[in-house]
């Protein structure tokens, strides 16, 4: 089942339940482990959540819904695909996904950085609240909806309505964008955001220059109410 | 939250174990509906004739099924029939006029009937899928595709009748299943009984295989019927559709339902979670990808 050698272990899904998972993932943790490899994901949900320490955590496999949520420092590798929810209310940490993702992906989180390498589902960082969500291929409909801090990196094209409703934070998208969310602007790169773009894609071994990104914020005037844009709120709501 | 499956075996001719491969995947997805089961079979068509799947509510199955068959044998005829479990499958000639299901439940007390086609199947019953391939021996069959369902039931009651898939009465060989909820269901389904279509249950998801069906009888093609499906069905939905010849999907505008497909070579698989795929099919080429919102699919022989 669980193998602990040196600093690195192992650990086979195929006959654990979910929670003998997330708890042996644990006790690894507890037990020294500084890398945990994980068998036979098999696209099972609710793995690898809820840890909070410095250690690598690498899926074998495609998981499923709500992988690495919760989580407080680790760096999840996930081998495959994942499902709806992946990272969700990660305070810090790191997570990279080598194929697709599903709807949801990376809600909520408050800090660290969410990479998957193909495309995901709708509403990817919907309620971001900081920390730094990087796609290399396109995203879905409404990506960034109410987000408040933070950014988003988009390589592909964006589907309709991405930042429909952003408070905050900074969505750049290299490929098209099929239309924009309520309240959402495109603005001017700046050499900090040039310099921001270079350095995060880097880590992915991504030329940032290859790319001519549409840098998208939030326009604000969904701050507050005023009945001198009546059109604005009805398209909004 | 229900789960939804498909399978189409790609190429011409080309066939696979869809019973089996049906209920496995539905099994897999049994924490998204645990309250019923079902799948609708593709299998060879017959070149003369139709098969008719009728569910028997009755303690007394045997005195049922002669009662069925004496019924149907008064507007068609008869040319086989057996009874599994509660599920009584008849080969009869014809079905011309679309009227045979409606004799048939007229006539007999606690008689549904489920599916006429001349290859389609349809099965559903209360509990697991796995259980239900055992109860109506699915486990051999053989077809060219197949969708399967399991239901958390929220629009209609927990019985077998309002089980998917659905069929789109009387159309023969059309089917849905639906993950999701229409919330113009009455609107909709007012507007086909005014052009004559009777509905067999109060769920809406029936209203969508109807609707669908109803499009290609006036000759639109699959692609434009989804098409329009999505503009016009209002509330959530991830469905497919299948028909003789294959397979369609359609997901809301607001992507608010998942579905998965994952294509190689051979074979198309849908399914509303991964977990269904994996536990199936070890292909590394099988590279399962989310549907976007208001998206259509179609694989056709």
């Amino acid at each position: 089942m669980a193998q602990v050698t040196s600093a690195v272990a192992t650990l086979d899904c195929a006959e654990l339940e979910t929670r003998e998972v997330n708890r042996t993932l644990k006790q690894l943790v507890a037990d020294g482990a500084t890398e945990i490899r994980v068998r036979n994901p098999a696209g099972r949900h609710s793995l690898g959540v809820a840890i909070k320490a410095n250690v690598k955590v690498v899926f074998e496999g495609p998981v499923g819904w709500y992988a690495a949520g919760m989580n407080y420092g680790p760096h999840v590798v996930v081998q495959g695909n994942c499902g709806w929810g992946l990272a969700e209310c990660m305070m810090d940490g790191r997570v990279e996904v080598l194929g697709h993702a599903g709807s949801g992906t990376a809600a909520s989180i408050r800090g660290g950085l969410v990479y998957v390498r193909g495309d995901t589902g709708a509403r990817a960082g919907i309620a971001m609240k900081g920390g730094t969500l990087v796609v290399g291929g396109s995203v879905g409909y409404m990506t960034g909806f109410m987000m408040q801090k933070g950014s988003i990196v988009v390589c592909g094209d964006a589907a309709d309505g991405i930042g429909d409703s952003m408070y905050e934070g900074t969505i750049y998208v290299g490929g098209s964008v099929a239309s924009f969310g309520a309240d959402a602007e495109v603005a001017e790169l700046a050499s900090e955001d040039h310099a921001f773009l270079t350095q995060t894609l880097a880590q992915f071994d991504t030329d940032a220059s290859a790319f001519d990104f549409t840098k998208v914020r939030s326009g604000r005037r969904l701050w507050n109410f005023s009945t001198k844009e009546p059109e604005l709120w009805t398209s909004a709501l | 939250m229900c789960g939804i499956v498909g399978i189409f075996y790609k190429g011409e001719g080309s066939t696979g174990p869809v019973g089996q491969v049906m209920t496995d995947m539905c099994d897999q997805l049994f924490r998204r509906g645990p309250d019923s089961a079902g799948v609708a079979l593709y299998g060879s068509p017959l070149q003369d004739g139709l098969v008719v799947r009728v569910d028997l509510e009755r303690p007394d199955l045997e005195t049922a099924a002669d009662e069925v068959v004496t019924a149907a044998g008064e507007l068609t005829a008869v040319k086989d029939w057996n009874l599994t479990s509660r599920s009584l499958r008849l080969i009869v000639a014809s079905d011309d006029d679309g009227k045979l299901a409606d004799w048939i439940e007229e006539r007999v007390r606690g008689a549904r009937v489920f599916s006429v086609g001349r290859a389609m199947e349809i099965v559903k019953d209360l509990g697991m899928a796995c259980d239900i391939n055992q109860r109506y021996g699915l486990g051999l069959f053989q077809g060219s595709h197949g969708i399967g369902h399991t239901r958390m039931a929220t629009e209609s009651r927990v019985d077998i009748a309002h089980s998917h898939p659905f069929w789109a009465r009387p159309f023969p060989d059309i089917a849905v299943v639906h993950n999701g909820q229409i919330t113009n269901y009455h609107k909709l389904r007012r507007r086909l009984e005014q052009k004559g279509h009777r509905f067999a249950t109060e769920n809406d998801s029936e209203v969508i295989a109807v609707y669908i069906a109803d499009r290609l009888e006036g000759g639109e093609s699959l692609d434009g019927a989804l098409r329009a499906s999505v503009e016009d069905l209002d509330g959530t939905f991830a469905y497919l559709i299948s028909t003789a010849n294959g397979i369609g999907l359609a997901r809301d505008q607001f992507a608010t339902k998942p579905l998965l497909y994952a294509e190689n070579d051979e074979m198309v698989v849908l399914a509303s979670e991964e977990i269904s795929i994996r536990a199936i099919f070890e292909d590394p080429n099988l590279v399962p990808k989310e549907l976007q919102a208001k998206e259509v699919r179609w694989w056709l022989k």
